[in-house]
């Protein structure tokens, strides 16, 4: 309720209609029917009571619609009783100075109570009125419906209510700018972020919490926007209370009022923080996983590994990766979509296990699988296939997803070892039987000497002595060379090559016998080796127990030659050339490379399969060479041994 | 003689020890250390052969080369370990010391080692059947020891003629 009184001098009444009037018409109007139709249709409310009770004499057309009461009704009706009860105090008081002369005109924003009993907010202008120098004091009043505004103003108050109690229990926070820019409201939300006060804040306040980094680019954008009354979106770093700045994303509106004049900016501010780490996070996920991509990458090229997706049920790759073709010697631009294609690839005896591997991999769950490859230059590969099935949530089998692994070089060495275990564990049985053999034959050696000595045998016995002498010494030799696997202490010096021959040739004197073979000696005189002598006569015993031993059971010849000569691949190097030619059968040209490994013989029950291969060592170790040609059929079947062994130390 | 029957499955056998004892070829038992220094103490010193101590834990080895060199005019005794020898140079002072390698207690060419540190002079001969030998002799030499070698089984020219010409 609000009312206004003009505390203006007492006026006299106007006088009424008749007599001077201070108002022009034209002569054409019937100026009764004119007044009064004025009166009644006026767009304003029109009411005239009398000034002590509030009786009511006079109302037009729009007062009674105001008031719902019908014109009868209401000229029984004062003031008082159309005003609503908490409003009838001040119209009382109204009435009483407006009779006493105390006010000229008063405008009073006061409740009418309808006969229907709504009520009505309006605004009510009043001022004094005599008809005549002795007619009791009216009251006239104006009043004007202002239920509408009112009500407008109401949801006006409502609306900013609500905007009010949103914006400070909000999370969001919220500021308002003036036309100058500057900042004269932050909700709660933003004052508690921040832990400052309002006063801190208003104005650019507000700005001393920006991040430096931001701060130039933010102002930009809000001055720009804010002369254009444009939207605009900023996101910079806010520094909270507890001093850590926090990503928020702040959207700023322009504001008009009803006429479209511009009032300023509202802005919400969301804060983002936790989204910008999270997507940081993410975003670094993606660098660490492209990173662990191209680690995984190099780790397999350098391992020599190879990965692949198979769909079990169509046969079919869905994967076949570049390391993996590389291993295939398939090339890059190749695809590789079914086992058909790698078939070729897989060596002949390995590809029923490829195959059933792969045909069982969804029963087995998995591949666990060794094969070689047959690649077309003729390299053999080892590959170690380990795969697994993966399965959907409910079991159904999706693919068999794996990796193969290139283990040549394991096995290789995996074989090696083995070599090499048998070598030792021949060297540890040789030790055994060396001793077990050397002691005894010493024993007898000595035995059979003693004993030959007697003067009182009888030549036969005697002859037969020495034979026994010379074959426990064939043994004792055998035993030393085979068995034994020592290097002697001596070191080796330049000999006497035909000594040494004649000395090997001594020792099979019999066995050739034997054999019913011929042996061929040629050789220079004053050729020499740099040798220790053991050896060389373990290399010359040993071919020439081949040779003898190749020989076919109605006999044949050996040939042994001699020569100073040179190295035939170094001619700079001097030394002995020595051959061994038998007529013997021959060896086959598919055994050929394999007569110098080790474990290698064709004499099953007397071969160790270790003499070629020992004594290629030797030779190898004195820096000479080795060669060797066969014919296993024809005329001139045999083979020939030809050593270069070198005169003096390389 | 050992005897089993097939169809049994325990194997049974007896063995008779020959009559004749093992030292009847060699003229009886062997010479004991202390018999042998007290037999030459006994002799003059113009008189007395060079002597030979021999090692080897098999007895017909060291009493064949026994006697072998006795035949070739050298004094011999035998001894069958490393600690053996070491203690019987101590009471002989052998000219030379002929030892296997691999024997128990002590091996040969540590008990050498012993022996040539109370008698620097004495000539050391190894032999042996073994593959490591080598490697022992290599490392000895290292030490400061030159010991000399001949691989088993030495033919008895090959001794004799080593002991003659006083080097390997």
């Amino acid at each position: 309720m609000q009312s206004s009184t003009v505390p203006a001098a007492p006026r006299t009444p106007e006088t009424g209609v008749h007599g001077q009037s201070a108002f022009a018409v034209s002569p054409a109007f019937d100026q009764e029917q004119l007044f009064r139709t004025l009166f009644q249709s006026a767009p304003i409310g029109v009411i005239m009571t009398e000034a002590h009770d509030g009786r009511v004499v006079l109302v037009n057309d729009r007062m009674v619609r105001l008031l719902g009461y019908s014109r009868e009704e209401l000229l029984q009706l004062t003031s008082r009783d159309f005003t609503y009860p908490d409003d009838r105090a001040a119209n009382h008081d109204l009435y009483q100075r407006l009779l006493h002369g105390e006010s000229g005109e008063c405008v009073f924003q006061k409740r009418y109570l309808r006969k229907d009993g709504e009520i009505v907010w309006a605004r009510s202008t009043m001022i004094p009125l005599r008809l005549s120098a002795a007619s009791p004091v009216y009251v006239l009043a104006a009043v004007e419906d202002i239920t509408a505004s009112r009500r407008a103003e109401q949801l006006l108050r409502e609306s900013e209510q609500r905007f009010r109690v949103l914006t400070e229990a909000s999370p969001i926070m919220v500021w308002m700018a003036g036309t100058d820019k500057l900042c004269y409201y932050f909700n709660h939300g933003w004052l508690d972020f921040v832990g400052r006060t309002l006063e801190q804040e208003a104005g650019n306040g507000w700005a001393e919490n920006v991040h430096p980094d931001d701060f130039d680019r933010c102002l930009n954008i809000y001055v720009t926007n804010f002369e254009a009354r444009q939207a605009f979106e900023m996101y910079y770093r806010l520094k909270h209370h507890t001093g850590q700045y926090r990503w928020i994303l702040d959207h700023g509106v322009p504001r008009f009022d009803n006429d479209g004049t511009f009032e300023g900016y509202v802005g919400g501010c969301l804060d983002i923080h936790d989204q910008v780490e999270a997507a940081e996070k993410v975003r670094a996920a993606a660098e660490q996983l492209q990173r662990n991509k191209e680690r995984l990458e190099v780790a397999l090229a350098a391992s020599e590994t190879g990965t692949f997706r198979w769909d079990p049920s169509s046969g079919q790759f869905l994967e076949f990766d570049d390391s993996l073709k590389q291993l295939f010697a398939v090339s890059a631009e190749e695809t590789v979509t079914s086992l058909a294609d790698l078939l070729t690839r897989i060596h002949p005896d390995d590809v029923p296990n490829v195959k059933n591997a792969m045909e069982r991999c969804s029963e087995e769950g998995k591949v666990d699988l060794e094969f070689r490859l047959a690649l077309p230059d003729g390299t053999v590969r080892w590959l170690y296939d380990r795969a697994r099935i993966e399965r959907s949530r409910e079991g159904r089998v999706l693919y068999l997803t794996g990796a193969c692994t290139n283990i040549t070089a394991r096995k290789q060495a995996e074989e090696a070892l083995r070599r090499s275990e048998k070598l030792a564990a021949t060297g540890r049985l040789a030790a055994t039987v060396a001793h077990e053999i050397n002691n005894p034959l010493a024993s007898v050696t000595n035995l059979l000497y003693l004993v030959a000595k007697d003067k009182g045998l009888s030549e036969p016995s005697r002859q037969k002595l020495q034979l026994a002498e010379q074959e426990i010494d064939r043994v004792a030799y055998f035993a030393k060379q085979t068995l034994g696997l020592y290097r002697e202490s001596s070191p080796p010096a330049s000999l006497d090559a035909s000594q040494l021959i004649e000395d090997v040739v001594q020792t099979y004197g019999t066995r050739l016998q034997n054999r019913d073979a011929v042996l061929q000696l040629e050789i220079q005189k004053g050729a020499r080796v740099f040798a220790v002598a053991g050896e060389f006569r373990q290399v010359l015993s040993n071919l020439l127990i081949n040779a003898i031993d190749a020989l076919p059971a109605e006999g044949g010849r050996i040939r042994i030659r001699a020569t100073t000569s040179q190295d035939w691949s170094d001619t700079a190097r001097r030394g002995l050339r020595l051959t061994i030619a038998d007529t013997g059968s021959g060896i086959l040209a598919e055994h050929i490379a394999k007569i110098f490994e080790p474990f290698y013989t064709t004499k099953i029950e007397v071969g160790t399969g270790l003499g070629l291969w020992l004594s290629k060592n030797v030779i190898e170790k004195n820096k000479g060479k080795l060669r060797v040609r066969s014919r296993a059929s024809g005329g001139s079947r045999g083979t020939t041994f030809s050593i270069f062994w070198p005169d003096r130390a390389s | 003689m050992p005897s089993s029957s097939v169809s049994r499955g325990s194997f049974a056998f007896s063995y008779n020890f020959p009559a004749v004892s093992l030292f009847s070829p060699f003229g009886g038992p062997e010479e004991t250390c202390e018999e042998v220094a007290a037999r030459r103490q006994r002799s003059r010193d113009g008189n007395k052969q060079p002597l030979v101590l021999v090692a080897d834990d098999e007895f017909l080895i060291r009493a064949t080369i026994v006697e072998i060199l006795r035949a070739e005019g050298y004094d011999a005794v035998g001894v069958q370990d490393g600690m053996a020898a070491v203690e019987c140079a101590a009471k002989l002072g052998p000219d030379v010391f002929l030892t296997d390698v691999s024997m128990p207690r002590m091996n040969g060419i540590d008990a050498a080692k012993h022996i040539r540190q109370s008698f620097p002079t004495t000539r050391v001969i190894c032999f042996s059947g073994h593959a490591a030998t080598s490697e022992l002799l290599a490392k000895a030499r290292q030490e400061g020891n030159e010991f000399e070698f001949l691989a088993k089984p030495i033919r008895p020219t090959t001794l004799i003629q080593t002991i003659r010409a006083g080097r390997a």
